[in-house]
């Protein structure tokens, strides 16, 4: 018997759309918590997938359908997950390091935020620097989070971050950095200039509502 | 790190002088491929070295020879690789900086063992 997430894995492997939108819906019709279903069936899958191709199992075409399929599956349990509701507040802007494109943790973040009445602004793959902060500036976040896949994008969080803090915005937003990368390590996020870390979408939700709940 | 492409681009033509059957097992596309893995390997030690953290390299080191090995590249090419890139990029900077690159290399060739 396969679990849930060895299911879906098998669906992004054959590269079946359709069938792994199945899984998502019979997932939320037994278990509503997109949580779980972003940390318990999605993420372990797309470590998989990412394993496979380390292993030369599969290709990086076979690799790209699963992320595109497994994205397409998320915006399909985001929409029927999300409940539209009158708190919009506090407000993060979330975005990859410059050339970094593994943006899957990153979406989950800010998908399981709005779920929390958070207002997020998901920016995606490889954004410029000075990119991000003139978007920061302009909308004048309470969170940056900045994300991180391989060790050659830390020179670029620690320039986001330092572009960011060196904006002049007052307040200056709190910074949370994650991704593979960082993998949650506190002294390297301090060493890189950000306030705040967490090794997974969820831990990270858990540090902001810590941090909010606070004020 | 300074000189990374002269840097990649040295080691690719050691590991093919020293190891000729490379080309007959791989082809020109290996070598190409090989040029490509050098860079990631200068990218992936510049920031091991600029931030002093030896583990982020090792890890990086590690997965590096599971991806390798799974494409028919055996670990002592990987290990060779390493070497030269510690000797080429150490050759670049003093004493000091040289001794941290070394340092942070050898660690990470503690992660794959010697055939």
């Amino acid at each position: 018997m396969m679990t849930p997430a060895e299911d879906f894995l098998s669906a992004l492997l054959r590269g079946d759309r359709r069938g792994a939108n199945q899984l998502v819906d019979a997932a939320l019709d037994s278990n509503p918590d997109l949580r779980s279903l972003y940390l318990d069936i999605l993420q372990p899958a797309m470590r998989e997938v990412g394993r496979l191709w380390q292993e030369n199992g599969i290709s990086v075409a076979d690799e790209h359908l699963a992320t595109a399929i497994a994205q397409a599956a998320m915006g399909r349990a985001f929409e029927r997950s999300y409940v539209w509701h009158d708190r919009r507040t506090p407000t993060l802007i979330a975005a990859c390091a410059e050339d970094e494109r593994h943006q899957m943790g990153l979406r989950m973040l800010c998908d399981l935020l709005e779920l929390e009445g958070w207002d997020t602004t998901y920016l995606g793959a490889s954004v410029p620097v000075e990119s991000l902060v003139a978007i920061v500036v302009k909308r004048k976040p309470d969170v940056v989070a900045v994300s991180a896949t391989i060790a050659p994008h830390l020179p670029r969080v620690r320039s986001a971050v330092g572009a960011i803090r060196g904006s002049g915005l007052s307040p200056m937003p709190l910074i949370i950095i994650g991704g593979l990368a960082v993998g949650g390590d506190e002294e390297l996020a301090r060493r890189l200039g950000a306030d705040l870390t967490a090794s997974d979408a969820s831990e990270a939700v858990r540090v902001l509502r810590d941090q909010f709940a606070q004020r | 790190m300074r000189d990374k492409e002269a840097i990649a681009v040295a080691v690719t033509k050691t590991l093919y002088d020293e190891s000729p059957e490379l080309i007959a097992k791989h082809g020109e596309r290996g070598r190409e491929k090989t040029l490509q893995d050098m860079r990631y390997n200068v990218e992936h030690l510049t920031p091991a070295v600029d931030l002093g953290d030896a583990d982020m390299f090792a890890k990086y080191v590690k997965w590096l020879d599971d991806l390798l090995r799974a494409r028919g590249v055996d670990t002592k090419y990987t290990r060779r690789c390493l070497e030269m890139v510690r000797d080429e990029a150490s050759a670049r900077y003093d004493a000091d900086a040289a001794g941290a690159i070394n340092d942070i290399v050898d660690v990470g060739l503690g992660e794959v063992a010697a055939a």
